[in-house]
């Protein structure tokens, strides 16, 4: 009994013990919150043991209890495949492409939209951007491989108004397709991705621009001052998130634009797991590498998260 | 505010109750993992779990899932129904689509609670032998059906397919009626070559000198260069030839005849030889590639897919020289009174042969499979024979007696003329479940069945073109272990991707020696070695 | 105008003409985005009447070909069409309510700086974001909680998106400021009274955006009503609209009708599943128009 209270400092019993009472005295806080985290536990936390499989050899036949422990067996698979690097090269690049371009377009379109008089232009260009968002990928990559067509689309009657011979195949071309990919995903999300950028500035108090303009300030000094600062948070979130995904190519569109002449830059994890999986369902195999994902993923969200916490205050956690 | 807040809380009290008092009584799923599915009907049925028919004791319930190709029309067809009294069984149908069902499949069997007959389904060979499905060559249960043991004896390639290599057998294969042997035709523009005097190519010069005649003297008349010599599906990524597309009739005029297996090796002095590395092979690809460089073949090829390429065919102006593709009318539409069949070209020695396989499209694996867990697997059995008597089974793939098939003055199978309004195809999928059919037919059977129907059509190609097969090159279906099958996915993905690419290259941009050695090599690099020694031992252990 | 100081004047024609450059560049960037984003979507309304095969040899550019309406035919004469609209209007509306009701207060408590546990409910959210158990133990779960085949399914399991929840505590921590809540502590103001009466009015914005986002997820998705839901009452209406599309695509032993049919309907099904969205948006638009803080921290 005496060595118990000896163990525990007076200083730390109090601090704990305030903690505790603190906790207590949000107890309303702690209600709201409730119903999110009992949501979270039950579709989330429960199944998460799913995601041993990666350490498994899963037949369906024997469910989780049944199927063969393997250990690292299946990411071992995957690091001896001669493509295991260039598909990991793929996915990174094809990511950071995307990011690097079409992370900044719904910042600036939300900015430039929110300095328009008119509120039916900018109303129309609102719902006109966020519009593509809703054509399902494979019309996107339909119309794509037919705009793009040297001999049947409008690239190659642009191509032959121009004079230019045997123009390079935007479809099969290993040189274009992440342009084509990058561009087209600008084309399809940015209106819908800028929406929380214009909603967060419809947050910012009107007294600001006309003090702002009072003071003598161009659209542009406006922008700089007042709205992109007040972006800044949001905007440091969603690439932190954004960062936080990198890993996470989408399989159907980079599937259909896929052929034998660009697989070389288009064979990305997702489309990989996939061809492995027509060969002979493997459910562990793929688990694994989405674990693989993953953890790549949360190293890359927490340097992130660590280095915008420097440099703006804002972060995740 | 506060009224706000209450108004709010009212309202969401109101929505859940609503919702509790709507929750639809659907699937009895509170029960330990029963997921036997609705049987739906044309009549709306929302997918009661009930037993259909009477439960006096006379009838046996049983469960099964299959899969259609429609969710159109009566479902379950006539002959079905007739079966089931004619076994004495009352069975609760889980439909299912193609395309749902690799996603259903994985939560089925993980759930535990299967039904008890996969009746027609896809099912791989890692996932039938693991103890869910009974094993037919065990307690007798294969005598109990006569049907289905005539069918393993006379078809030597099911039964290798049906049985493991310790000799078991968790699934029996199907076999439909007028399925093919290859999946290619080639055909040319009949009408530009009478309107240019060409007389119809036989040797791949002769094809060549046809092309560029096609290219350069304008056989359309419309003054403007549009026509297109060659153009095809440019290898869709998972292809079994050789990812060369529809240019896979090519190939055998070179002496690499391709067995519609993805293993992309012909059997050689009694082993499999791995055709990518081999000097055939290459003077193949560099003939393709005379062909690209003169643009005789359309330069998008290798981004088209089915439907675009087929709107190449069709239209008023014909702009297509000449076409390859699973039957001329599936491609070509309206235009088939221009284009015609041809015989497979003959090679600069001599090669004259076409792609066939004993079993890729003729055969399915692990068809039918029962679960271990039904609870009367011998009525379960004597259901599925009489599905496999090849009458009761031409009815169960094209549609029921009456509907789509009858049987004519002298008692043979025939087929009934399609009602207006429909294709043959699209009845079929409507009345029958075509390739999903647990069933099988000889070919004495299909000898016999008369009346009029596009399936014909295919199985008449394949018998017009059967005089150039290479049997004795097939490879046949292997069933590897799990874990040999771990192995050979990763090693055959990698390497058959690798093999695709550098045909497209070879093709688009030439060979040349360095090219081809570093090509060689890189395989090697890759493991070709050894894929083809787990293609050997699985050969090996299918023989004798 | 006319009293006023030289420097005050020359001020306002600079500011006149850089806010004039950059009003013309607006509007001609704005142009851009309207020809090259409403092409491709006036492209997909004509592509719906058309002869598929002219639209792939390049045919069509700007006017229907052969235009016939069977895509459209092939679509409404089915009743399971209307039923996966009722159904998909259903499952939005609770699915969203449910998303707003569970997802706000836990942003908001999450944004809260003085909320002790803040941190550790973070990381919980977070893990649960990038750690999925996969579709098997998922569905074994909702087997087990006796919510297979039922409007549950469709509307609990996805009520809570950490990204958004995520979006909508940046939102909260950056816009409701700390001298509101202290001022609201002396008038001896609880945390639900403070969030109910205060921090939504303030959140329209916010809450416009995650609706809109959980709506159109939900709108979007079929993937759990194809794991979940068998009975046909209850499908929603892209699962339905996929099934259509994949019965009429047949592969290799297809007939020339049904694919061409296929084809068309790729085109006019986008066109039936984003009407309804395209006159819901302009009723939340408003919500994203400037000055809906007026007159919140003066005072």
């Amino acid at each position: 009994m005496a060595k118990k209270e000896a163990a525990l400092k007076p200083k730390q019993r109090g601090r704990f013990a305030a903690a505790f009472f603190q906790t207590l005295k949000c107890w309303q806080l702690i209600v709201m919150v409730l119903p999110a985290v009992i949501i979270i536990i039950l579709f989330n936390y429960v199944p998460m043991y799913g995601v041993t499989m990666a350490f498994q050899n899963y037949n369906p036949s024997l469910g989780f209890s049944g199927s063969p422990w393997v250990g690292l067996q299946q990411f071992e698979r995957f690091f001896n495949s001669y493509n295991a690097f260039t598909t990991i090269r793929n996915t990174v690049l094809l990511s950071l492409y995307s990011l690097l371009w079409s992370f900044p377009i719904p910042v600036l379109l939300a900015l430039m939209l929110n300095q328009v008089e008119r509120p039916k232009v900018k109303a129309t260009i609102q719902t006109v951007t966020y519009l593509p968002y809703f054509i399902s990928t494979v019309v996107l990559v339909a119309m794509l491989q037919l705009f793009l067509s040297p001999e049947r689309g409008l690239y190659g009657a642009l191509m032959d108004m121009m004079g230019v011979q045997n123009p390079i195949d935007p479809n099969t071309s290993p040189l274009l397709f992440r342009t084509v990919y990058v561009a087209s995903n600008i084309w399809q999300t940015t209106g819908f991705s800028s929406i929380v950028y214009l909603a967060t500035l419809s947050g910012v108090d009107p007294s600001l621009y006309e003090a702002a303009m009072i003071d003598g300030a161009t659209k542009l000094q406006r922008i700089r001052y007042i709205d992109f600062p007040s972006l800044l948070p949001t905007a440091t979130i969603m690439f932190i998130m954004a960062v936080g995904s990198l890993m996470n190519v989408g399989f159907e569109k980079t599937y259909l634009m896929q052929n034998t002449v660009n697989v070389s830059v288009s064979e990305v994890l997702s489309t990989y797991v996939y061809k492995i999986g027509l060969e002979n369902a493997q459910y562990s195999f793929s688990t694994a590498i989405n674990l693989f994902n993953t953890v790549i993923n949360i190293i890359l969200l927490t340097a992130t998260n660590w280095v915008c916490k420097k440099m703006s205050g804002t972060s995740l956690m | 505010m506060k009224k706000k807040v209450l108004a709010l809380l009212l309202a969401a009290a109101l929505v859940v109750s609503a919702f509790a008092g709507c929750s639809n009584g659907g699937n009895s799923s509170t029960s330990e993992g029963d997921t036997s599915g609705s049987s739906t009907t044309e009549s709306g049925d929302t997918g009661d779990t009930g037993d259909t028919g009477d439960t006096s004791g006379e009838t046996v319930a049983l469960t099964a899932v299959l899969i259609r190709s429609s969710t159109d029309g009566e479902f379950p067809y006539p002959i079905i129904t007739q079966l089931e009294e004619e076994a004495g069984v009352t069975i609760d149908w889980q439909v299912e689509s193609q395309a749902d069902w690799p996603t259903h499949k994985s939560v089925l069997l993980a759930s535990g609670d299967i039904p008890d007959i996969f009746f027609g389904t896809d099912l791989e060979d890692g996932e039938v032998d693991d103890g869910l499905f009974i094993d037919w060559n065990s307690n007798g249960y294969l005598d109990m059906a006569p049907n289905i043991k005539e069918f393993l004896d006379s078809t030597p390639d099911a039964k290798s397919m049906a049985t493991t290599a310790s000799g078991q057998m968790y699934g029996i294969p199907n076999m439909i009626a007028f399925r093919p042997e290859s999946g290619d035709t080639l055909y040319v523009n009949k009408t530009w070559c009478d309107q240019l005097g060409i007389d119809i190519p036989t040797t791949t010069d002769e094809f060549y000198d046809m092309l560029i005649r096609f290219r350069d003297e304008d056989p359309n008349g419309n003054g403007q260069k549009d026509e297109i010599g060659i153009t095809g599906v440019g290898a869709p990524p998972s292809d079994p030839t050789l990812g060369a597309g529809t240019l896979a009739w090519a190939f055998p005029a070179f002496g690499v005849v391709m067995n519609e297996s993805d293993t992309y090796c012909m059997v050689v002095d009694g082993a499999p030889q791995f055709q990518p590395v081999t000097d055939n092979y290459r003077a193949a690809v560099e003939w393709l590639n005379k062909l690209w460089s003169e643009n005789l073949i359309d330069h998008e090829y290798f981004s088209l897919d089915f439907a675009t390429q087929a709107a190449k065919f069709r239209g008023e102006t014909l702009i297509m020289g000449t076409g390859s593709g699973w039957t001329m009318s599936n491609n070509v539409g309206d235009n088939i009174e221009h284009y015609e069949l041809i015989a497979p070209l003959t090679g600069p020695n001599g090669d004259q042969y076409w792609n066939s396989s004993a079993w890729f499209y003729k055969l399915y694996p692990n068809r039918l499979c029962i679960s271990t867990k039904c609870e009367n697997i011998e009525k379960a059995i004597e259901f599925v024979n009489l599905c496999y008597d090849q009458y009761n089974g031409f009815q169960l793939t094209y549609g029921s007696e009456g509907v789509s098939v009858e049987k004519d003055a002298d008692g043979n199978p025939a087929f009934l003329d399609v009602p207006e309004g429909y294709t043959d195809p699209e009845y079929k999928f409507l009345t029958g479940l075509d390739t999903y059919a647990p069933t099988w037919a000889s070919d004495d059977f299909v000898a016999t069945i008369g009346g009029e129907n596009d399936a014909k059509e295919k199985y008449n190609n394949d018998v017009y073109y059967s005089e150039w097969f290479l049997p004795e090159s097939r490879m046949p279906y292997i069933v590897y272990d799990s874990v040999t099958m771990d192995e050979l996915t990763i090693l055959k993905t990698d390497i058959n991707t690798y093999v695709q690419q550098s045909v497209a290259d070879f093709i688009m941009n030439g060979v040349t020696d360095d090219k081809w050695n570093a090509y060689k090599d890189q395989l090697n690099k890759m493991g070709l070695e050894r894929l083809v020694e787990i293609y050997t031992e699985g050969y090996n252990s299918t023989q004798g | 105008m006319t009293a006023l100081p030289t420097g005050k004047s020359k001020n306002k024609v600079k500011m006149s003409k850089a806010d004039l450059t950059f009003t013309v560049v607006t509007y001609i960037i704005c142009a851009l985005i309207f020809i090259v984003i409403v092409y491709p979507l006036y492209f997909v309304v004509i592509a719906s009447f058309s002869n598929p095969d002219a639209i792939q040899r390049g045919e069509m550019w700007f006017f229907p070909v052969e235009p016939s309406l069977s895509a459209y035919e092939e679509v409404f004469h089915r009743t399971e069409v209307w039923v996966g609209y009722l159904n998909t209007i259903i499952y939005t509306v609770g699915n969203t309510f449910f998303a707003l009701l569970f997802t706000l207060p836990a942003a908001y408590v999450c944004g809260r700086k003085d909320f002790p546990l803040r941190t550790p409910l973070m990381i919980f959210f977070l893990i649960a974001m990038y750690f999925n158990g996969g579709l098997v133990p998922t569905y074994l779960q909702v087997m087990r909680l006796g919510m297979l085949d039922t409007i549950w399914a469709m509307i609990l399991p996805t009520s809570v998106s950490v990204y958004n929840l995520i979006i909508a505590r940046t939102f909260f921590a950056s816009t409701i400021p700390d001298e509101l809540r202290e001022a609201a502590n002396l008038d001896g103001c609880s945390d639900f009274r403070f969030f109910a009466t205060i921090v939504l009015p303030l959140s329209k914005a916010i809450i416009a955006v995650v609706g809109l986002y959980t709506a159109v997820a939900q709108w979007n998705s079929y993937m759990n009503a194809l794991i979940y839901i068998q009975s046909d009452a209850l499908k929603p209406l892209q699962l339905v609209l996929r099934a259509i599309l994949i019965n009429n695509q047949k592969d290799a032993g297809g007939s020339v009708e049904v694919v061409r049919k296929a084809e068309m309907l790729k085109y006019a099904l986008i066109v039936v599943s984003t009407v309804p969205i395209m006159c819901v948006y302009p009723f939340i638009q408003k919500y994203f128009a400037k000055g809906v803080m007026i007159g919140s921290v003066k005072g």
